[in-house]
């Protein structure tokens, strides 16, 4: 599978940017190589966005990128007054591998008003080296999560071109369950550290898409 | 070995244009003399950030480039399809080991 995610802040226009994700996310229904697509609002900061896609591979995510449909559906996203949006940091958008993935249970899909669930999301820079023995410790951690209620699916993903970046996301069904989830506590080599809770606001998933689904 | 890198940031929507553009500027270069090989590599995190390395025997070589008329030529092709105009950083070869071809 191969990730993207953006990490972007409203600007202007909330109404309008959520049409055009929701057109957006009209558009992936018709897409081949779409597995599932995730719109994440922060909850401290409801400015906030992160945009999850999974795709088959990174071919078809970078043929949708320049495809007429894409092209024509990227200027809902500005305005006369420019952009509606920004994006923040250096890997956004970005090229994400997944290296962990556990699944409880399917995650609803939808969007608002229905409950999606609420994402605990963590993205951090290790020290360079240290890689490894942070996927090792984050692969046991998500591991433990089998002895724990209220959980749909959790993800350790790498930056295809910095191995140093990882994310790191749990959904839950509700803020009760993340409040009860035992804590998680970053590794010591991390140096940079961006984590939030957020709330699920669109969530659609293809997996009869997905070649590890059909093998299954 | 003296190596020019352009360091790339393009607009959305123009990968194809893009290694079109770098093809095109690839032709210009390869009739100077002192020109090595140009290489585009795409940043493997993310969809928008490229460099450009460019090849030169010498400084000189790069130098004469640079004054002639086809430099904005390049120049154009290269930065047509950037959010900003590409930032060149100039390398002195230092250590080089071949591989596998």
């Amino acid at each position: 599978m191969f990730i993207v995610q953006g990490v972007s802040d409203m600007l202007f226009d909330e109404e309008q940017i959520r049409a055009a994700e929701r057109a957006y996310d009209a558009l992936l229904h018709e897409t081949p190589g779409m597995i599932w697509n995730l719109y994440l609002a922060g909850v401290a900061n409801p400015r906030r966005t992160i945009h999850l896609q999974g795709w088959v591979d990174q071919a078809a995510s970078e043929a949708f990128g320049v495809s007429p449909g894409w092209q024509a559906l990227r200027s809902q996203f500005l305005s006369p007054r420019g952009p509606r949006t920004r994006m923040v940091g250096p890997l956004s958008p970005g090229y994400w591998s997944p290296v962990v993935v556990v699944e409880r249970a399917p995650a609803p899909t939808g969007h608002e008003p229905d409950p999606l669930g609420i994402a605990d999301h963590a993205m951090m820079f290790v020290r360079p080296g240290a890689e490894a023995e942070v996927i090792a410790r984050e692969r046991a951690a998500l591991a433990q999560l089998d002895a724990t209620e209220g959980w749909y699916w959790g993800l350790l993903a790498q930056n295809r071109g910095r191995p140093d970046a990882l994310i790191r996301v749990v959904l839950w069904r509700d803020d009760a369950a993340a409040d009860a989830a035992p804590p998680w506590t970053p590794p010591s080599t991390v140096q940079t550290l961006e984590r939030g809770r957020y709330r699920a606001i669109l969530a659609s998933a293809w997996p009869e898409r997905d070649p590890a689904t059909r093998r299954r | 070995m003296f190596v020019a890198r352009f360091d790339e940031t393009m607009i959305p929507g123009r990968r194809l244009a893009i290694e079109d553009g770098h093809r095109q500027a690839g032709a210009i270069l390869a009739r100077h003399p002192g020109f090595r090989r140009a290489r585009l590599l795409h940043f493997a995190g993310g969809p928008y950030h490229y460099v450009y390395e460019i090849d030169w025997r010498d400084r000189d070589a790069w130098d004469a480039f640079v004054a002639s008329s086809d430099f904005p030529a390049v120049r154009a092709l290269i930065d047509r399809d950037l959010s900003e105009p590409a930032v060149v950083s100039l390398y002195d070869c230092k250590a080089l080991t071949d591989g596998e071809a």
